[in-house]
């Protein structure tokens, strides 16, 4: 059949250019970091293999970009467990008390996750010089935790929504308290749920910028994404190497994230976004 | 333990309006009893177990367990269901998926934080035959396996009062009369006082000591299946009970002479001296007449007091043919193990005067 | 105590965390915000309240005029063509290939990229003397294109860096829209002979159109409050061409300017506010509590 062809030849010339598209940034980045010299696309100019860029960013204390690393990883990893626990207990309550005007909470909660950063952000670098806990963890892990808090909600509500009520039924004739039914009930029930939702909350907060760009000073607290962005070098021409280098360094962890748990960061983020 | 209700009811608020699920219950249920809560779906039953559970909360009345009231709206009491000491079996089982069989049965030990969990664990599970099965997940066992984990984990502290709401209507039949017996059974042998719904009353009648019958939020009839089955006060309670169901027809009472006579289209049967009473209540002289399937019998030549009709429908039920006749009093069911009889065939019906039912009419109702 | 309250409390008490978290942090800044707005807020002066001066002075400034016409502009062209692209990947994921699992799990990567690491890239890309973008350019025979000292050429250079990072989402949302479309409305169209191109235009994107609306209406929300990418690509020139709204508050914030960079945070704060109540709105959350 002629339509039969024609659509397979459109699909794999789409499915090509889908993945170039994808891909060849990512591709042209971790070639720059592995290369002596950036211009290597020049005529004049050749690829040179050397790991060079990778020893000078991990091993250069004035870059301090294995400092940033960590502080998005340490801040990321408390914010990811934080708002998830703490948003499981409102999502449990939503779902599972008799609370009036909870479905008005609820959509109140998704509009508030939607508000420009830009439009918070002044008053919230306030409220941090107030109480000095500029350039701490805690002055960007406290607003990190709110801020993903809308999203953990959203997603757990539908995974909680899924749980039979007659486990917590059974539960409290066993004899459970409400805080019990969901430490040991829900949440393990709901573990796969709850998985991809602290994996999404730990992506937001790792690629988070404005605030991190606001809130943080230096090496103290300064996560990678604002590291990289600021990052200029010393010597006026723009390290391009060493920028590509830590970029692949930052990019690396997160890409392996969501190629292992891709299934689930596509539930978790179809979940937060539409329902169908 | 003794359970009882005193003007329980329960009121829900949906956008529909108000419902009232439960509109006054009056019940006592005895130490060690085996008692059922029977009815159609929405009828109540399941509120009033989930009111004992302490799963749901009534808008008023009261319940008490032995001398301690565990629910009164009025009094502002309301026990929870941990300070209840009762087990509950679900339909769904509700057996918690992440832990295995033996992490089920001891749940409610480790809530309790018990010292002993390992002993009462395998002893209940060897009551009930899954001491086998307690590394498994309950993904990984059949229906029948799931049930009987369930009714482990829920006589494994040893409850004051054992609740089950329709717990056998996700097996298969065969599993289900097997189940049935074990029910009963473990009953007995742990003389615990038990509260059962089902709208099955099969189950109801092999089961039950005593049988509370629901209707639309109301005690209809509260009585052992032989009460129930033989002695039924309303037209309900006749058609719910019994399969097939009994025949309710309209009549008429009149009096001949010194015996009054119950007249059904060309039928007619004679008022039994004990249901002498109704004539007294009768409005107008109209009643309704059940008469079970079995207490029918038919004949193929018109008899003065016959009722007759034609064959509409023969049903084979094993031993014997359940008939449909069309009548003049309206489609009657009769049970017979006579095969000659054809589609179509007139026929003529005599009833068992001693096993008629009267009961006044209700407006409306047939 | 009765039962009622007991249950009612231990909801309150559950969801008091959450609560605790979402007011303190996000709605007393943006109330602060507000406020500030409506005062002069500066380092080197005692602050005051001014009223509505702060808005007024807005509506009289160009450079303010300037950044809403460009963020309309980047919203008009980035996100149709996002939505597109992301419907064109997503009817491709929606087939039954070898290598489909590696190809979903591909398009998740530059999602996966923070903004501000993907801005670098797209600089480098961008490099006028050695980068990617003018390789390709030598390739077709066209000279080197300034991308990011021109104004079109930052244009085009910031909505193709967003477009690349935004894509994604879109076709993930766009792909859950489409399996959830009835197989059997595309059997019933194959048996009435309608070719693939009269499926898609007459079935598929028909049944799918609330769920594209949808993501229209998130991405608009998501592209009107752009931040990081144009911040490390092009820090809103050359000339403040690019200059995003948030960006533009951005700026007066970095000074020191509290009160007018509150102003215009304010004003897009409730632009942003009506798409999002519109999304809220289109995507019918909620309904499983109901």
């Amino acid at each position: 059949m002629r339509e039969e062809r024609l659509k397979k030849i459109l699909l794999a010339a789409a499915a090509g250019l889908t993945s170039i598209f994808c891909l060849a940034p990512f591709i042209y980045m971790v070639l720059t970091s592995l290369s002596g010299n950036p211009d290597f696309l020049l005529p004049t100019k050749s690829f040179t293999l050397t790991l060079a860029n990778f020893t000078a960013v991990i091993f250069s204390e004035s870059a301090h970009f294995m400092a940033y690393l960590r502080n998005s990883l340490i801040i990321s990893a408390v914010t990811a467990v934080a708002s998830v626990f703490l948003a499981s207990l409102a999502a449990y309550s939503l779902t599972r008390l008799p609370l009036p005007g909870k479905t008005v909470l609820l959509l109140s909660i998704l509009a508030l996750s939607m508000f420009p950063p830009i439009s918070l952000i002044s008053y919230l670098f306030k409220i941090m010089s107030g109480l000095g806990w500029v350039n701490t963890y805690a002055g960007l892990i406290l607003p990190y935790i709110a801020w993903t808090m809308p999203l953990s909600l959203w997603i757990l509500v539908s995974y909680f929504a899924q749980v039979p009520m007659d486990l917590d039924r059974s539960a409290r004739i066993d004899g459970a308290s409400r805080f019990q039914t969901l430490i040991k009930i829900i949440l393990p029930v709901a573990a796969p749920g709850v998985f991809s939702t602290a994996l999404l909350v730990f992506i937001f907060a790792f690629n988070e910028f404005l605030f991190a760009l606001m809130l943080t000073v230096d090496y103290r607290s300064r996560t990678i994404p604002v590291g990289i962005a600021l990052f200029e070098g010393i010597h006026g021409q723009i390290p391009w190497g060493e920028i590509m280098a830590a970029a692949t360094i930052t990019t690396i962890p997160v890409v392996i994230l969501t190629l292992i748990f891709q299934k689930r960061i596509v539930q978790g983020l179809t979940r937060g976004a539409v329902k169908q | 333990m003794n359970v009882t209700f005193r003007r329980l009811q329960k009121t829900f608020y949906t956008l529909r309006g108000k419902v009232e699920a439960l509109k006054s219950i009056d019940l006592e249920i005895g130490q060690g009893e085996f008692f059922i809560l029977l009815g159609p779906s929405g009828c109540g039953k399941s509120t009033t177990l989930n009111l004992t559970a302490g799963l749901e909360r009534p808008t008023a009345g009261e319940i008490r367990f032995a001398d301690r009231i565990v629910s009164s709206p009025e009094r502002k009491i309301f026990l929870s269901p941990k300070e209840r000491n009762v087990a509950m079996v679900f339909q769904s089982y509700a057996l918690y998926p992440h832990l295995n069989v033996f992490e089920n049965i001891a749940f409610p030990l480790r809530i309790a934080r018990e010292r002993e969990i390992d002993e009462p664990v395998r002893n209940t599970a060897d009551m009930l035959g899954i001491d086998d099965l307690l590394e498994r997940k309950p993904a990984e066992l059949s229906g029948g396996q799931r049930q009987r984990v369930a009714i482990a984990r829920a006589l494994v502290r040893n409850p004051d009062l054992f609740l089950l709401d329709e717990p056998l209507s996700n097996l298969d039949a065969q599993l289900r009369t097997n189940m049935r017996s074990e029910i009963k059974r473990l009953q007995r042998d742990t003389g615990i006082t038990t509260i059962y719904v089902t709208h099955d009353q099969t189950e109801a009648m092999t089961l039950g000591d005593r049988i509370g019958l629901f209707r639309d939020g109301s005690l209809v009839q509260v009585g052992t299946p032989d009460d129930l089955y033989n002695r039924p006060q309303t037209p309900f309670a006749a058609t719910f009970i019994g399969s097939p169901p009994m025949n309710v027809i309209p009549s008429e009472i009149n009096k001949e002479g010194d015996a009054a006579v119950i007249t059904y289209a060309d039928g007619k049967s004679e008022l039994p001296k004990d249901k002498a009473w109704m004539l007294e209540r009768l409005v107008d002289r109209k009643a309704l007449m059940g008469i079970r399937p079995e207490h029918i019998s038919m004949v193929t030549t018109s008899e003065s007091i016959s009722l007759a009709g034609n064959i509409e429908t023969i049903e084979p039920l094993g031993r014997e043919l359940l008939y449909h006749v069309r009548t003049g009093a309206g489609n009657v069911l009769v049970l017979s193990s006579d095969e000659e009889l054809r589609l179509g065939d007139t026929v003529h019906l005599l009833f068992d005067s001693s096993h008629i039912h009267l009961f006044p009419s209700e407006p409306g109702a047939n | 105590m009765s039962f009622l309250d007991r249950e009612f409390l231990s909801g309150c008490a559950f969801l008091l965390p959450l609560v605790i978290f979402i007011s303190a942090l996000i709605l007393l800044p943006v109330l602060g915000t507000f406020l500030d707005s409506l005062q002069r807020d500066l380092p080197y002066l005692p602050t005051a309240f001014v009223g509505l001066d702060n808005y007024l002075a807005i509506f009289r400034d160009g450079g303010f005029w300037d950044s809403v016409r460009f963020t309309t502009l980047f919203v008009l062209v980035s996100v149709p063509l996002e939505v597109t692209l992301g419907m064109i990947i997503a009817l491709v994921l929606n087939e039954t290939f070898p290598g489909r699992a590696a190809l979903r799990a591909m398009v998740l990567i530059p999602w996966a990229i923070p903004a501000a690491v993907s801005g670098r890239i797209f600089e480098l890309i961008y490099n006028y003397s050695y980068g990617v973008a003018n390789y390709v350019t030598h390739l077709l025979g066209v000279g080197p294109v300034n991308w990011l000292g021109t104004d079109l050429g930052a244009f085009a250079a910031v909505v193709l860096a967003d477009v690349w990072k935004t894509t994604p989402f879109a076709a993930i949302i766009l792909l859950a829209g489409l399996a959830a479309i009835d197989e059997d409305l595309h059997r019933q169209a194959q048996v009435d002979r309608a070719n693939f191109v009269q499926r898609f235009f007459k079935i598929t994107l028909p049944v799918l159109k609330p769920v594209v609306v949808v993501t229209l209406l998130f991405r608009t929300v998501d592209a009107l409050r752009v931040f990081d990418v144009i911040f490390v690509l092009t820090g809103g020139g050359p000339g403040g061409s690019t200059d995003a709204v948030s960006l533009f508050a951005y700026t007066y914030y970095a000074a020191g300017d509290f009160g007018y960079g509150a102003t215009i945070s304010v004003l897009l704060f409730f632009v942003a506010l009506g798409f999002s109540l519109a999304y809220i709105k289109m995507a019918r959350f909620g309904e499983e509590l109901k």
